[in-house]
């Protein structure tokens, strides 16, 4: 695959010609809030953000969607049947997250179909982190700021210009449809490595983790349980912002005769979340709901995907109210197997 | 070895206490977070200084409703936390003689949402103290804030910095910073014609995830089953519907009259920087009119909607 090279000022353009085919989502400020959302023509993305407030997510999976509308006389469904969805600027941990999030909801025996009408057909653009913030620890799990794993294209920041790095064929077909870029030369592609080094580097040595899933598959009365989440006040802060979280709920909103049945992100941090009919709670206590949290992250979903349910955003870590940081959880579990 | 450190490891030894919750170094710049300390050697990592937001009364029925023992457990304090613990104490959730109020001087804390919104996406590595100001660095910026720029709204009009009742007290007593008057703000928004007071609610409710971050670190939000999450019956819908988010907002006001201590550990709790302080302030300031009453000062008061007056005005019964 070849690189390519666009004078930064030629961006817009290039969003603009996207647009005739595509709904554009970038990162975005409104009101207070860093997001992804639906460019309006001419408008700028806000690159200066590196990571959003709210996870790209919500552009596949929204946490209020309709699933369908029903009156008396019976049901409509409904689905996304708008243009193709393409994902201009999240960073190479929220792209990898898409991967992750998908295995749940496109597997080889069933397919959700409300996912599928906006993922398929999708392109993901990944803005690499030249400057990864103190809270990013991608490079903990095999990701890093430079990392392609589920993007379309990862594109490159070099100053004056930007490089375009596809993936996969269709995406490099797209660009030379597109059009306005030029092959980068070999001073660019070194300029990116070095930028690709420097970043890397600045982000320092990830801990050892190989050790966590069998230490947390032995440590399920473990009084360390209840150490780490005495501080925690279970919120849904941290589930509702990680990008590879995916829990629903179903409810039917009623009025009068008519309604609609909407899928809304849940998470096993709330006490409703496993309450049984019979008013009996099998996750009574803050310290099972969080446990369940990072034994799912960290020991069934490597058992199910093959990979730590993580990609390293840090952003539970920035919004955690109580600056609860999963990332002094897994220390403390990787130390355990000195013990 | 600080004073506080000092001081608490011989309160903890001569309280005999169990546990004792307070404030250490978070893993981000600028933000303490809450620890419990199981023995007074552990004490060494307490801290108390502007980035202690939380309010650690919180914890205190939590711990209570784990817990059937009467284990004795020590608190540090700031002044809306005392207040907190006080309230708790009238409302009767645990028995004053199994907690030790450590009281401790508030200079204000910063409010972590409101530093976002400052920085933005930048993060600061470095940050320090000068007088009124505080100056923060990172990769490639520095930064000087006023100190009332990123306090806590309920910090900058706070009158009680210093806990009303406690058992021990460290350091001198903090002035109040008064920077402003308490309810300069409600005067300024009621001016304001009702459709556009109406729209500014719309527009702060309606960002509204439902993450009950708010809620949940709020140390007066304790009920075992919170309306929100009672699912037999249903009191309101779980999903984008912006009344059923104006009523979580709403009824947990009402909840809270005479009973917030305006700790605005709330705020600091929103990941989306939500005002979830406005119509509290506003119905702390019908009560203190009402009923001449601020939560959390004594023990000895009643809670001001638990009393009954024959002459209460009551113009708002047609
Ligand atoms: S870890 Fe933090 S964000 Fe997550 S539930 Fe606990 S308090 Fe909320
Ligand atoms: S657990 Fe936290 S750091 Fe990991 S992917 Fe989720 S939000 Fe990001
Ligand atoms: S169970 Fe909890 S941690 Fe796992 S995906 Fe659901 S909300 Fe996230
Ligand atoms: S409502 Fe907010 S300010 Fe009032 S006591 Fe609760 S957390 Fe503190
Ligand atoms: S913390 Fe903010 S987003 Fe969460 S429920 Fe409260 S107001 Fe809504």
């Amino acid at each position: 695959m070849s690189v390519y090279r666009i004078k930064k000022d030629d961006l817009s353009l290039f969003l603009e010609k996207l647009r005739e085919d595509f709904a554009v989502y970038a990162p975005v400020e409104s009101d207070g809030i860093t997001s992804f959302a639906e460019l309006e023509p001419g408008q700028e993305p806000a690159f200066g953000i590196l990571k959003t407030q709210k996870p790209p997510k919500e552009v596949f999976y929204p946490q209020n969607e309709i699933m369908f509308r029903f009156n008396e006389e019976g049901m409509t469904p409904e689905l996304y049947d708008g243009k193709p969805i393409a994902l201009f600027g999240v960073r190479p941990c929220d792209a990898k997250g898409f991967n992750i999030i998908e295995r749940v909801f496109i597997d080889p025996k069933y397919e959700d179909p409300y996912w599928s009408a906006r993922r398929k057909g999708s392109l993901v653009f990944a803005l690499a982190c030249n400057e990864p913030l103190l809270s990013c620890f991608c490079n903990w799990f095999g990701g890093g700021p430079f990392d392609k794993t589920g993007s379309d294209v990862l594109v490159i920041d070099t100053g004056e210009d930007y490089l375009f790095e596809p993936t996969n064929e269709g995406a490099e077909k797209l660009l030379s449809n597109i059009g306005g870029f030029e092959k980068a030369e070999k001073a660019d592609i070194e300029k990116a490595g070095k930028l690709r080094k420097k970043a890397e580097s600045s982000m320092g040595e990830p801990p050892k983790l190989d050790s966590v899933k069998e230490t947390l598959d032995n440590s399920w009365n473990s009084p360390l349980w209840d150490r780490i989440s005495a501080k925690c006040l279970g919120c849904a802060v941290c589930t509702f912002s990680c990008p590879t979280c995916y829990c629903f709920d179903i409810q039917d909103e009623t009025r009068r005769d008519k309604g609609t049945r909407v899928r809304l992100w849940d998470t096993c941090q709330f006490p409703l979340f496993t309450k049984e009919g019979s008013g009996h709670n099998p996750r009574k206590s803050q310290t099972s709901r969080l446990r369940q949290r990072f034994m799912h992250k960290f020991s069934y979903m490597v058992e199910t995907l093959n990979e730590f349910g993580c990609v390293g955003c840090g952003r539970c870590v920035t919004l955690c109210p109580v600056n609860l940081d999963v990332r002094d959880f897994l220390e403390k579990i990787a130390a355990e197997k000195d013990k | 070895m600080s004073e506080l450190t000092e001081k608490i490891k011989k309160i903890f030894t001569d309280e005999k206490l169990d546990i004792l919750i307070g404030y250490e170094k978070g893993s981000l710049p600028l933000r303490g977070t809450p620890c419990f300390i199981e023995s007074a050697e552990d004490a060494d990592k307490l801290i108390f200084d502007s980035t202690c937001h939380n309010n650690l009364a919180k914890y205190l029925t939590d711990q209570k409703k784990t817990e059937v023992d009467a284990r004795k457990i020590g608190i540090v304090v700031k002044g809306c936390d005392a207040r907190a613990v006080v309230q708790l104490v009238v409302e009767k959730q645990f028995e004053r003689e199994n907690i030790v109020i450590i009281g401790v001087p508030c200079k204000g804390v910063i409010d972590p949402s409101k530093l976002r919104a400052k920085l933005r996406d930048k993060e600061i590595s470095d940050f320090r103290f000068d007088g009124n100001k505080i100056i923060v660095s990172g990769e490639n910026f520095q930064e000087t804030f006023d100190k009332n720029e990123l306090l806590s709204d309920g910090c900058l009009s706070c009158k009680y910095p210093n806990a009303p009742q406690y058992d021990y007290f460290i350091g001198d007593p903090a002035e109040p910073i008064a920077s402003k008057d308490e309810y300069a703000d409600i005067d300024e928004f009621e001016k304001k014609p009702p459709d556009e007071r109406w729209e500014y609610f719309e527009k702060e409710y309606g960002k509204c995830i439902r993450c009950y971050a708010c809620r949940n670190a709020c140390p007066m939000c304790y009920c075992e089953q919170c309306f929100v999450d009672c699912s037999m019956p249903q009191w309101i819908g779980k999903g984008g519907n912006l009344s059923d988010k104006m009523i979580f907002h709403i009824v947990r006001a009402m909840h809270l009259a005479g009973r917030c201590v305006d700790c605005g550990a709330c705020a600091a709790a929103c990941p989306l920087n939500i005002d979830v302080r406005l119509l509290g302030k506003r119905i702390e300031r019908e009560v203190a009119e009402r009923f001449d009453f601020t939560a959390g000062m004594d023990f000895e008061t009643p809670p001001a909607l638990a009393t009954f007056r024959e002459d209460d005005k009551q113009e708002f019964i047609m």
